[in-house]
């Protein structure tokens, strides 16, 4: 427990994978029709990859206040996912997305995805992902820095991969190729491969984008 | 008497030799003597009996050879020659057919071969009688060559400074490399090193110095004046009189050191990164430094890196302002220019001394054996220019991979190290509230909550160890002076050496605050400090109260020049830096725990 104390937000976020698949529609396409699969998608994909930072408060908390401290610091990183969900969806509901069709929405994300990979934007926030807060010790000043840490962490790692999310946000698609997409993004965050290979990443979603084009 | 195979237990000869006899085309002049005489002439010179050879016959081409012997060998004028065997004849052919038949001489003996282990040795020691030494004059003249070579050729100064870090782009693939704040420290930079010396050992060998050239050490640690800059350093010539590659004259070195200042024992010695035994750790002080990625600066220090190394850097280079952007300043301050000074090299030679010495030591001392830390490599150019990688597992034993060594190697091969099983379990005590800003003497109170009294008062236990923890520190330059900490310090008057936990510095903050830089904790520089020591002393001294802890931070002015006045903290002026959090953690290891 000491050695991993985040067992229990790994347990969350396989629950989220299991109710996605659960929930999946009878093609066993998924998209976040609704703002909960948004949510449960967010919790899947993105908890993952902010483990190391969620080991981070639970050390540098006093042992009275670990949980606490890892609930509000995942709570305000869930809530940066929850706010760009918000806006997403409404915004596809103001726009007339239903007339284009979704592989051409694939395609052109999965592109949008490949030149982000080459900008210094995005390398830079990938560089930074165990900046940290500096998190006082007890009281209402550890509970704000625990969110600041969070909120920081979140938008960092919105700013690093938010072409694959908003892929995953706006087109159906199977289970298997959202497994793909959050392990791709799961290597970039957590993988000394692939903090190193972030522009020849590229390349990869150029592919991915000529099959999806061409198969569909 | 005749000596040579040919000749010896022959009558006539013997004869002839002794002035009783003579050879002539009627005397002796068909049998085994003349075919003797033949063959000894033939010795002397092949080509001169060219139609008949040793035909055992005293005819006109051997009459014609004694003749030449004669004026040739024997010196005789042509008009005396007469052209028959006589004694000074038959003696000379007689030396010089023994001299032929005696065995081969054995070849002169080959060049004493290339020393199988370079010694470095510490350059106060090579200084003792006079400024300069075969070993540091050599080393000048080397580094004089490098600096005419273009920044473009990967055995140049410029480029061998810019594989550490450069301001200068576009960067060349090997440039930008050095690793800091890392497990990858140590290695890297032992590498770096080990290249740079045979670059500099072929330009000194070119330069026609001594063969068996290996860099020499500044050990700092030790009594004046060898904790002063050493001598060739501040010369301003070669003894030829020309001008001096070693010297940096201030601004590029802090003007204290730069002209005889002492660097302080407190903040020079390596005691607390050798009274570590582990060389890396998930959590606290280690010796090496904790696991990283390859970066050029990761968050944590390892204690042997802090100091005497970051230090060093720091009270060498000197102050550097803000506005700096160059190397035209305070060198070694910059990791940037910092391998631009001649010096850096001498430093970093101690550094990687004391890794091994610290090895020495045992007790369970040990490099890591995890795979990611052994077998990472690195990319370096050796003397021809051609790119070279190795990994840490190539660079463990100096002598049996490197072929070097230091002179002060002990006599008696420790025992193998004890693995200590090692399992860290760190536990944040208390910390500070609010984020500090230091400009000058800065004191802040620990804030220990309720629930943790009884383990704050438990640090003062063997069972547990306790670090101080000085983290997220921010600053858009390194200002150049060091900083020291100081716990529960009743006031500034009190003897701050029995508070000291210890001495940090902001070497490498401008790396970690670039954004394109490699590098996973950035901003936000981390310092740890064992500090059960320190706690002894305060239980001691009645001073160990989770209400009235408190932690000290101050500026150190840089030594000042012999005979100038030392500079205040308040006239030091210095842009504040910013600390986000100090925290005091427990420490319980497994093996400790009773």
């Amino acid at each position: 427990m000491n050695r991993h104390p985040q067992w229990w937000v790994v347990t969350v976020a396989a629950a989220a994978w299991i109710a996605l698949a659960a929930t999946g529609t009878h093609a066993g396409h998924h998209a976040p029709s609704s703002y909960t699969a948004w949510i449960l998608m967010s919790v899947a994909t993105a908890v993952p990859m902010t483990l190391p930072a969620v080991r981070h408060v639970y050390h540098n908390s006093i042992r009275v206040r670990r949980q606490r401290a890892t609930v509000v610091y995942l709570v305000a990183y869930t809530m940066v996912w929850a706010a760009f969900g918000a806006a997403v969806l409404g915004l596809a509901a103001l726009l007339p997305l239903h007339i284009v069709a979704p592989p051409a929405i694939a395609v052109t994300l999965l592109i949008v995805a490949g030149v982000w990979q080459l900008t210094r934007t995005k390398t830079r926030a990938l560089h930074a992902c165990r900046r940290t807060v500096s998190l006082p010790p007890q009281g209402r000043r550890a509970d704000v820095a625990c969110a600041r840490f969070g909120l920081m962490q979140g938008r960092r790692c919105l700013v690093s991969c938010w072409p694959l999310m908003l892929l995953m946000a706006l087109v159906p698609m199977h289970l298997a190729a959202m497994v793909v997409l959050a392990a791709f993004m799961y290597a970039e965050e957590r993988t000394r491969l692939g903090r190193e290979m972030v522009r020849q990443a590229s390349a990869l979603l150029a592919v991915a984008a000529i099959g999806v084009a061409a198969f569909t | 008497m005749l000596t040579s195979q040919l000749f010896q237990g022959d009558a006539v000869l013997q004869a002839i030799a002794d002035d009783n006899d003579r050879m002539s085309r009627r005397r002796h002049g068909r049998g085994e003597a003349a075919r003797k005489i033949q063959t000894a002439l033939l010795t002397w010179n092949p080509g001169v009996l060219p139609r008949f050879g040793a035909d055992g016959k005293y005819g006109d081409e051997t009459a014609a050879a004694v003749r030449r012997f004669k004026i040739e060998e024997l010196g005789v004028a042509p008009a005396d020659v007469i052209d028959d065997v006589g004694p000074r004849t038959v003696n000379r052919l007689d030396e010089i057919q023994a001299a032929a038949e005696a065995p081969t001489p054995p070849p002169p003996p080959p060049p004493p071969p290339a020393p199988t282990t370079f010694i470095r040795r510490d350059v106060w020691t090579l200084q003792s009688a006079a400024p300069w030494d075969p070993i540091t004059e050599a080393y000048a003249r080397a580094v004089r060559t490098m600096q005419a070579r273009p920044a473009s050729d990967p055995t140049s100064w410029e480029f061998q400074a810019a594989m550490h870090a450069t301001f200068t782009t576009p960067a060349n693939p090997l440039w930008n490399g050095c690793q800091h704040a890392s497990w990858f420290f140590l290695p890297w930079h032992r590498m770096y090193l080990f290249f740079f010396e045979k670059i500099v050992r072929a330009a000194v060998i070119a330069n026609g110095g001594p063969a068996d050239f290996a860099l020499p050490y500044w050990n700092y640690d030790q009594p004046n004046p060898r904790n002063t800059l050493p001598q060739p350093f501040r010369e301003a010539t070669l003894p030829d009189g020309t001008p001096n590659p070693l010297l940096q004259a201030a601004p590029l070195r802090d003007p204290g050191i730069a002209t005889g200042a002492e660097l302080p024992s407190v903040r020079t010695s390596s005691t607390r990164a050798m009274n570590s035994t582990v060389f890396t750790a998930p959590a606290g002080p280690t010796f090496g430094g904790p696991a990283s990625a390859p970066s050029n600066l990761d968050g944590g220090f390892g204690l042997l890196e802090s100091q005497p190394h970051n230090i060093v850097h720091v009270l060498v280079g000197g102050r550097r302002p803000d506005s700096a952007t160059d190397c035209s300043l305070a060198r070694m301050t910059e990791p940037r220019c910092a391998a631009l000074d001649p010096i850096f090299w001498l430093h970093h030679a101690n550094i990687d001394r004391l890794w091994n010495r610290w090895l020495d030591l045992g007790g369970g001392r040990a490099n890591p054996t995890d795979a990611a830390w052994l077998n990472q490599r690195f990319s370096f150019a050796d003397e021809n220019g051609a790119t070279v990688q190795l990994s840490a597992s190539d660079v463990l034993d100096t002598v049996a991979q490197l072929q070097y060594e230091y002179d002060d190697r002990p006599a008696v091969t420790p025992a193998p190290p004890i693995v200590v099983p090692v399992a860290p379990r760190a536990e944040l005590i208390g910390a500070t509230e609010d984020a500090v800003a230091v400009a000058e003497r800065v004191t802040v109170p620990l804030l220990i909550p309720e629930s943790n009294r009884s383990r704050f008062m438990d640090l003062a236990r063997d069972v547990s160890g306790a670090f101080l923890s000085i983290e997220n520190i921010e600053a858009t330059h390194n200002p150049g002076v060091v900083f020291d900490v100081l716990l529960n310090q009743p006031d500034a008057d009190a003897d701050p050496r029995r508070f000291l936990v210890g001495t940090f510095t902001l070497f490498g903050v401008e790396l970690m605050n670039n954004p394109d830089f490699v590098h996973e904790g950035a901003p936000g520089m981390n310092h740890q400090f064992d500090i059960a020591d320190v706690i002894s002393g305060l239980l001691a001294m009645d001073l160990w109260n989770p209400d009235t802890i408190t932690v000290t931070i101050e500026p150190v002015p840089p030594p000042a020049p012999p005979g100038e006045r030392q500079q205040t903290v308040e006239e030091l002026g210095i842009e504040p830096i910013h600390v986000g959090r100090i925290a005091l953690f427990a420490m319980e290891r497994d093996d400790l725990v009773s």
